[in-house]
């Protein structure tokens, strides 16, 4: 018995070993975790607090609403408050013990989809509006078989916009990390 | 008596989120017991402005306990509201179907009508019509009947509101405002719950043999014995751990207190000054005393950080165990979305360096976002109706970057703590099942690190297949044939991204990118034909930042679309952040 | 002996609860079931149930806070008395010829130490 456990402590020594010298490997070529300091309380007082964020992106998606019928023709466009969803942040960027809150809006869909030759225009008039509010595209894009994906950052407070088709058409926009208490859609 | 087409229109799920919260306010209310008795007057207080002092805080108790009192009696008749208006709804459903079969019409109002003109001999029409009006009848019976059935749900429940709102509901002799509660449930008997190795069908099977009235009184007195216990339905789960949060924090904060205190006593006994060298039992004693409450504040954080994850509307808490100093790490699961009703629901196991604590909120946040893509691409492809739940299962030790690497059975080097943790997470995944057996979701099982070894040996013993399983960043899933693992066959997926040492070190059995009936997602940069590129994940880490293309595939693949999803060899190279590196999310 | 630290303490813990309460819903969960039952006799009843449970919260607030204010007002009362009472005796003490009077102005001291010790 005393055999068999010196040699799983031995293997696992060995394993470690491996391990460990792979983690070193990792952490030198992937470099440091965060790119800028970590944010504190302060900090996130000083942000707008979250129903104001609520507030400006909904104002934000009425614009991209009425910048793609006025590109594309009107849509038959409607939301589905259940869509929405609710989180508690600040573990990413934020010091220990700060808690915020962020939300991710009711999306907003019409049933049919943005066909390739309206694709362009869509994409100037999303950006052109999300462009005022400090999103910049990025990350992921689709444009094939006549399915189609924008993604967009915001990085003064970590939001993020999506939009795409397949057969429907539908968006959302999440919001950054900021104080204060939510609005629940009902 | 409430009209056809209104029945037909009430609305369960608004009646069951009515009922939660009625739930968590009495939880709150009784919660208030001590701070009620602490602001009662002083006992060595005798004068006349002590006599009414004690009357009026005497009287604001018992009108607290009154409210307690009904509001407690109001919940078994909503939940049994609740069951009735679907039984109702649902076998009303088949009389309309059979009835526009037959070719009748039924109204707003149920008034039957017969519009069907058919051609007959004539000695032919006194039969057919006879027939018709027997139908007819018999449909008309059953319509009644099921009226009839609403209605009687409907008094009830309309009988219990008026009475406990008028304060009628009767909190007997009770002096506090628990056992208020308790009375009104009248001594309701319990039958014990089968032992946890019984298995999660036993312990649906037991819930479901309650009364609402024996089920409420579970709820109230012994919510330990639910809140964990795979095969309770989630939003009992939820309600009950809720329940027992308070008391779990005010528990550690009072040993802590304790265990400072003693401290505190002990190192006063010999200060820096003193001449008297402390006895050995006087060392030991302040050295467990310092590991005890380092223990402590660990569980204290644990436990805060459960507390404010599951602070939002959209949140269940199904799985709550702090656990005590010396045993075994904090546990906890968080779903995003309610795992009763959601069409999808998936499960992701974290892995190396993994705490409650520190990860909780993290995870749940991106399970968060994982449900976001799935639910707009289902509604992409038609099916906006089928709702999500992402469920954050911190339920095993993982293991950590410390002095437990040389423990063979807390190592990441080792198996041991993968297999001892599937084991529980092989539970959990019946319990989903075993707890929606009239109604089974779509279940995808994820995987990331070690936690994608412990899902491995976990789809290893599940009695109930699931339907597909992704697995990132994984250093084997504990077994080399995938026959192995209780998943629909051909969904298997895994994400390896670049650059992903831990995920190439293979330990745990082969590489899972080269393991036979694989499916390999890409989480490579693409450079497309028109010159857009798609981002890349690079690392371990960052197969869950929205906008990435592994993000997109793990929400299609958690929502069943899998033919949407971005296929290709994990090769090539990109990086995210160098792309967006001013971007995190929040 | 009156416990009058008690006492403030008492109001002060009422003032807590009064507000734990008043943020405590029941009315509005309640008041839903109309919405979730169109045409039914709970529909009816519920908005009026809501309605009651919210005047009940009310109320129950209010008579919390005022039981607060009570008894801190009362501690004040005595409070203040027994300040009064503590200088009438150490004017009159004061007034006593050479040691006695020391000693009488030292036992006041005291007493009134002790008392606030003890209550």
């Amino acid at each position: 018995m005393t055999t068999v456990r010196g040699f799983r402590v031995h293997r696992v020594h060995a394993a470690v070993a491996t391990l460990v010298t792979a983690l070193v490997l990792i952490i030198l070529t992937t470099g440091c975790a965060k790119e800028r300091p970590l944010l504190t309380q302060a900090d996130l007082d000083a942000r707008p607090p979250i129903t104001e964020m609520q507030d400006r992106y909904e104002g934000m998606l009425q614009r991209i609403r009425a910048a793609i019928d006025a590109a594309v023709g009107p849509r038959e466009w409607y939301v589905d408050n259940k869509s929405a969803s609710y989180g508690t942040c600040g573990d990413r960027n934020f010091v220990p013990n700060v808690i915020g809150r962020d939300v991710t809006l009711p999306f907003w869909q019409f049933d049919r989809p943005i066909t390739d030759a309206e694709w362009p225009a869509v994409k100037r008039a999303v950006l052109d509006v999300l462009g005022q509010y400090g999103f910049q595209p990025g990350g992921m894009a689709v444009d094939t078989g006549g399915d189609h994906e924008l993604n967009a950052y915001e990085t003064g407070y970590g939001g993020y916009f999506n939009i795409g088709n397949k057969i429907n058409t539908v968006m959302r926009v999440s919001t950054g990390c900021h104080p204060g208490e939510i609005r629940i859609y009902r | 008596m409430a009209r056809l087409a209104d029945v037909e229109r009430w609305d369960t799920g608004q009646l069951e989120a009515v009922f939660g919260r009625l739930g968590s306010a009495r939880d709150r209310l009784v919660d208030l017991d001590g701070k009620l008795a602490g602001c009662a007057p002083p006992e060595g207080w005798v004068a006349p402005s002590a006599e009414a002092a004690r009357a009026a805080h005497g009287g604001v108790a018992e009108r607290l306990r009154r409210v307690v009192a009904g509001v407690t009696a109001c919940r078994p008749v909503l939940a049994h509201t609740v069951d009735e208006i679907e039984a109702v709804k649902r076998e009303l459903q088949t009389a309309r179907t059979n009835a526009a079969a037959a070719g009748f019409e039924i109204d707003a109002d149920s008034t039957i009508s017969d519009p069907r003109t058919v051609t007959l001999l004539p000695e032919q029409v006194e039969q057919y019509r006879a027939g018709r009006t027997q139908q007819m009848q018999t449909l008309r019976t059953q319509l009644d009947g099921l009226l009839a059935r609403a209605d009687a749900a409907d008094a009830a429940l309309a009988d219990i509101l008026t009475r406990a709102a008028a304060g009628q509901i009767d909190d007997g002799a009770s002096t506090n405002l628990a056992s208020a509660a308790d009375h009104v449930l009248g001594g309701a008997v319990v039958p014990d719950p089968p032992p946890a190795e019984a298995g999660p069908n036993a312990a649906r099977a037991w819930w479901a043999g309650l009364s609402d009235t024996q089920r409420e009184a579970m709820i109230l007195r012994s919510p330990w014995m639910i809140g964990n216990r795979d095969g309770i339905p989630s939003t009992v789960r939820d309600e009950a751990n809720r329940a027992q949060l308070p008391d779990q924090l005010a528990t550690l904060d009072s040993d802590l207190a304790a265990a400072k205190a003693r401290l505190a006593q002990l190192l006063a006994a010999h200060p820096a000054t003193s001449t008297e060298p402390p006895s050995s039992a006087d060392l030991a004693e302040v050295a467990r005393l310092k590991d005890r409450i380092g223990d402590l504040q660990t569980r204290h954080e644990a436990t805060v950080a459960i507390q404010s994850t599951i602070a939002l509307p959209d949140r269940q808490l199904l799985l709550l165990d702090v656990g005590a100093p010396g045993g075994h790490a904090p546990h906890a699961a968080v779903a995003v979305g309610n795992v009763d009703t959601a069409k999808h629901v998936a499960v992701f196991t974290p892995g190396l360096t993994t705490t409650v604590a520190g990860d909780l909120g993290d995870y749940t946040k991106d399970m968060k976002g994982v449900r976001d893509v799935a639910t707009a691409e289902l509604k992409k492809v038609g099916r906006g109706g089928e709702e999500v739940a992402t469920v954050a299962w911190l339920g095993y030790d993982a293991p950590q970057l410390d002095s437990t690497l040389f423990d063979p059975d807390r190592s990441v080097a080792s198996a041991d703590p993968a297999k001892a943790g599937g084991a529980d997470l092989a539970r959990f995944y019946d319990g989903i099942a075993a707890s929606r057996p009239g109604d089974p979701p779509h279940v995808t099982a994820l995987g990331h690190s070690y936690g994608s070894t412990t899902t491995g040996y976990a789809l290893q013993q599940t009695s109930v297949p699931v339907d597909r399983a992704v697995f990132f960043g994984s250093p084997g899933l504990g077994t080399d044939s995938l026959g192995q693992l209780h998943v629909a066959p051909g969904h298997v997926e895994v994400l390896e991204a670049r650059r992903d040492v831990v995920a190439d070190i293979g330990r745990f059995g082969e590489d899972p990118n080269h393991l036979p009936g694989v499916r390999n997602l890409s989480s490579e940069a693409t450079r497309l034909p028109d010159g857009t590129v798609l981002a890349a994940s690079t690392g371990h880490s960052e197969y869950l930042a929205p906008g990435t293309t592994s993000h997109h595939n793990l929400g299609l693949a958690v929502a069943g679309l899998e033919d949407k999803q971005v296929v290709g060899p994990n090769v090539g190279f990109g990086d995210y952040r160098r792309e967006f590196p001013g971007w995190q999310p929040p | 002996m009156v416990p009058i630290t008690a006492i403030g303490d008492a109001g002060r813990a009422a003032a807590g609860v009064a507000t734990d309460v008043a943020g405590i819903d029941v009315a509005g969960p309640a008041g839903e079931i109309a919405g979730a039952l169109p045409g039914s006799r709970s529909a009816q009843v519920a908005a009026a149930a809501a309605q009651q449970w919210r005047t009940e919260f009310t109320g129950v607030t209010t008579a919390m806070q005022d039981y607060g204010r009570g008894l801190g007002d009362t501690a004040t009362e005595y409070r203040n008395a027994e300040q009064a009472q503590l200088q009438q005796i150490t004017q009159a003490t004061a007034a006593l010829p050479g040691p006695v009077g020391l000693l009488g102005s030292a036992a006041v001291g005291a007493s009134s130490l002790i008392r606030q010790a003890l209550g």
